[in-house]
């Protein structure tokens, strides 16, 4: 974990971070994000030693940072920068193996490290192995500068818009990558960009800085929820509410359905009917348990088995997958002009259905205290 | 059909060569010679012969400029073309030497010249332009360069007025070769002790940037006789002083201030490609380098350095053809080197002297030039080869 303990870094008479306390618990990514200069970058580079505060303590994992030789220190925190900084005249995995050849590592334990971690960044170590880094494009480029920092299994991230220098496509390919890796290896992340929707998706907890100090300290739902003071509501936007909507998952907020073959029509209708009257929609499932099609039970109230009261699906795409955000939700019900929605795994079996309510429920815990 | 500009200038050339006279006759070494056209002096066959690797080169031209190999094949015939010439100048050398009195004297004359120099401007452009084919490409290079050399030394050209110069002072003409080539190389090396720790210097010393690179400067703007001639003073009275000096060998004249001055002069290229070559590394690299625990020194010794060096040798290049040259007027003040011949030869107005010192000045700094750049070719980092990668 990372423990800043009033911080001040000056320079001259400006204070870039004043009087700063932060606690990234284990684990956890914490992104700092603001206005340019409001000090975040500098954050960071407190945290390495990269830069000195003139004030307070910094803490890594319990220990003061102060009693280590920089470069020790260094060589046990990952460091990824916005433009990555790969050596030109070294292959890619010399890249990736610089620091733990400063430790001192056997070389066939650094070479398994560098296929496990080439594999881990997407890339597939036949091929990248002996590329060098003028052969890779940007999108490549910072996913080995991710590898390298991560080459020694160190406790702690460090990440200075990482990101930034790539176009949206990659960025957003490059994120999924990161949170899938988070899950997996659990590091105690400090990660900085100016991208508020990279903050919202990839942070258990947000810092909003401004001036060199912390504004709100909080999860993004809470931020975009309750901001505290006017600055953080103008920060966050006016859309905050839309963007809250891509921290809930689907699966989370998703309700039970009910669904039925074709065979069972319509007498599985009735049986449903008579236990839970309330019922609106039913799906249509084929053998498998494919969504086929839907059946609005007030149709089928009104005009009976007999007239044609189902919908066929025809579009493949049609309904949510399980991994969606309650924000693809919304967007989905919009354009398809509907309320529900199902929600299928990835064989298009239904696994849950969530309604446009649901979301109005998710939605109405933002507050508005600042008129717009 | 894309023009080859350069090809055909240089072809222009050459054939307007043909129009030149092609070998000059005189009495002796200091009279005026009577011109000969090469339609005299050769017979019909050697015109042949002279003029059909331009035949050649005129079809290339017109034919295969697109192919990836034109500049190969241009490079090959180009250098055929040098060695043509100066085939049929030896033995029409020997052809208008019979009879004459042996005092008197042939020499190439504009025409033959420029047939070598258009030769040169396409072996040049060839080399250039054969990117593709490196480091074959230098073979393109030397190859007509090596094979004169060798028809030299078979005495082939024994008749020509140049060659009967260096005849009457053989052992001399070795001396000054081997002064010439320690006075440059030492110059160059010692350059290389002072400058490059002066560039690393002014790299990580903002405020020592300026007066380094001013003090640098202004010495290459210091004529070189001038340079020379003010060593003079200062190191006769410290040589009149100091008897131990005195013992080593350093005096007022001779190679101690002619050393001091190559070197002086052989600083900048060196300094400020030094200079440059860590200036223009990409900070990204610094500051990851720092951020993963690098100290001073190994990012000096896997980063900095690695990176720096195809810059800095291509300084040591620039530098040793500098030295190369400067070292002629160093026999001005008694240090030795091809300049000997050179000023004698202006002392006394015979033309080929002057030549004997000239063009072995020449073909040394050509020589050295190409393998510079074989060697900075050989000694780039494989990461680096693509133009421009380390550059931001």
């Amino acid at each position: 974990m990372i423990e800043l303990r009033s911080v001040t870094k000056k320079y001259g008479d400006q204070a870039a971070v004043m009087d700063l306390t932060l606690t990234v618990s284990e684990g956890e990514v914490c992104i700092l994000i603001g206005p340019s200069g409001c000090g975040k970058s500098t954050t960071i580079k407190l945290v390495n030693r990269m830069l000195e505060p003139e004030s307070g303590e910094i803490f890594v994992n319990g220990r003061n940072v102060r009693g280590f030789k920089p470069e020790f220190l260094r060589r046990r925190i990952g460091y990824v920068i916005q433009y990555v900084g790969l050596f030109p005249h070294m292959t890619v995995s010399d890249n990736i193996a610089v620091v733990p050849k400063l430790l001192s590592w056997e070389k066939g334990r650094i070479s398994n490290r560098v296929d496990e971690l080439l594999h881990m960044v997407g890339l597939r170590p036949e091929t990248y192995r002996h590329k060098y880094p003028h052969e890779l494009s940007g999108g490549e480029a910072q996913r080995i500068g991710v590898a390298r920092a991560l080459a020694s299994d160190p406790p702690v991230l460090l990440m200075d818009e990482p990101f930034g220098a790539v176009d949206p496509l990659n960025r957003e390919s490059l994120q999924a990558e990161f949170m899938k890796i988070q899950k997996e290896l659990q590091k105690t992340v400090l990660f900085v960009t100016h991208d508020l929707d990279e903050a919202i998706r990839l942070a258990d907890k947000i810092a909003l800085m401004r001036d060199g100090a912390i504004v709100q300290y909080d999860t993004p739902e809470n931020i975009l929820a309750h901001p505290a003071n006017r600055f953080v509501h103008d920060f966050v936007g006016t859309d905050r509410a839309l963007k809250r909507l891509s921290r809930y998952s689907v699966a989370t907020i998703m309700r039970r359905a009910y669904s039925l073959s074709m065979h069972d029509y319509p007498t599985t209708v009735h049986e449903y009917l008579k236990k839970q009257p309330w019922l609106r929609f039913l799906w249509i499932v084929g053998e498998k348990g494919e969504l086929r099609g839907w059946l609005d039970t007030r149709d089928f109230k009104e005009q009976g088995a007999e007239a044609e009261v189902i919908t066929e699906v025809k579009d493949p795409h049609f309904g949510l997958s399980d991994d969606s955000t309650l924000r693809d939700a919304l967007s989905r019900m919009l354009a398809e002009g509907v309320k529900v929605l199902p929600v299928l795994d990835r064989e298009r079996r239904v696994v849950g259905e969530i309604s446009l309510k649901d979301i109005e429920r998710v939605t109405e815990e933002v507050t508005e205290r600042w008129s717009e | 059909m894309k023009v080859e500009k350069v090809s055909l200038g240089g072809i222009g050339i050459g054939l307007l060569s043909l129009g030149f006279p092609f070998l000059t006759l005189k009495p002796n070494r200091l009279a005026q010679g009577s011109a000969f056209s090469l339609w005299n002096v050769l017979p019909p066959v050697e015109i042949f012969v002279l003029l059909l690797p331009w035949i050649v080169l005129i079809a290339l031209v017109l034919i295969i400029s697109e192919r990836p190999f034109y500049p190969l094949l241009v490079g090959v015939v180009a250098n055929v073309a040098v060695l043509t010439v100066f085939l049929l100048v030896g033995r029409s050398a020997e052809r208008l030497m019979i009879g004459q009195e042996p005092f008197a004297r042939v020499s190439m004359s504009f025409g033959s010249w420029g047939l070598v120099g258009a030769s040169d401007i396409l072996i040049i452009d060839a080399f250039q332009k054969a990117r593709a084919y490196r480091p074959g490409r230098f073979l393109i290079a030397f190859s007509g360069l090596l094979a004169v050399l060798l028809l030299l030394s078979t005495g082939y050209l024994k008749e020509l007025s140049i060659l009967k110069e260096y005849a009457v002072r053989k052992d001399r003409f070795l001396l000054e070769l081997g002064k010439h080539v320690t006075l440059s190389g030492v110059a160059v090396l010692l350059a290389v002790v002072i400058g490059t720790p002066l560039g690393v210097l002014a790299f990580r010393r903002r405020l020592l940037e300026r007066p380094i690179f001013f003090v640098v400067n202004s010495i290459q703007t210091i004529p070189s006789l001038a340079l020379f001639g003010i060593m003079i003073a200062p190191l006769s009275v410290l040589s009149y002083k100091v008897p131990f000096l005195r013992e080593m060998g350093v005096k007022g004249i001779g190679s101690t201030p002619a050393l001091i001055a190559l070197t002086l002069y052989a600083l900048l290229p060196i300094t400020r490609n030094t200079y440059t070559s860590l200036k223009v590394i990409d900070p990204a690299i610094l500051d990851s380098a720092k951020g993963m625990g690098m100290n001073r020194l190994e990012l000096l010794l896997t980063i900095q350095l690695p990176l720096s060096i195809p810059i800095i040798l291509s300084g040591i290049r620039v530098s040793m053809v500098q030295a190369i040259g400067n070292t002629t007027v160093a026999a001005l003040i008694g240090a030795g080197g091809f300049g000997v011949f050179v000023f004698q030869g202006l002392g006394q107005a015979a033309f080929d002297l002057i030549l004997l010192g000239t063009i072995p000045v020449i073909v040394l700094a050509i020589f050295t030039d190409k393998i510079m750049q074989l060697l900075v070719t050989l000694l780039t980092p494989e990461g680096l080869k693509k133009a421009g990668e380390i550059l931001r």
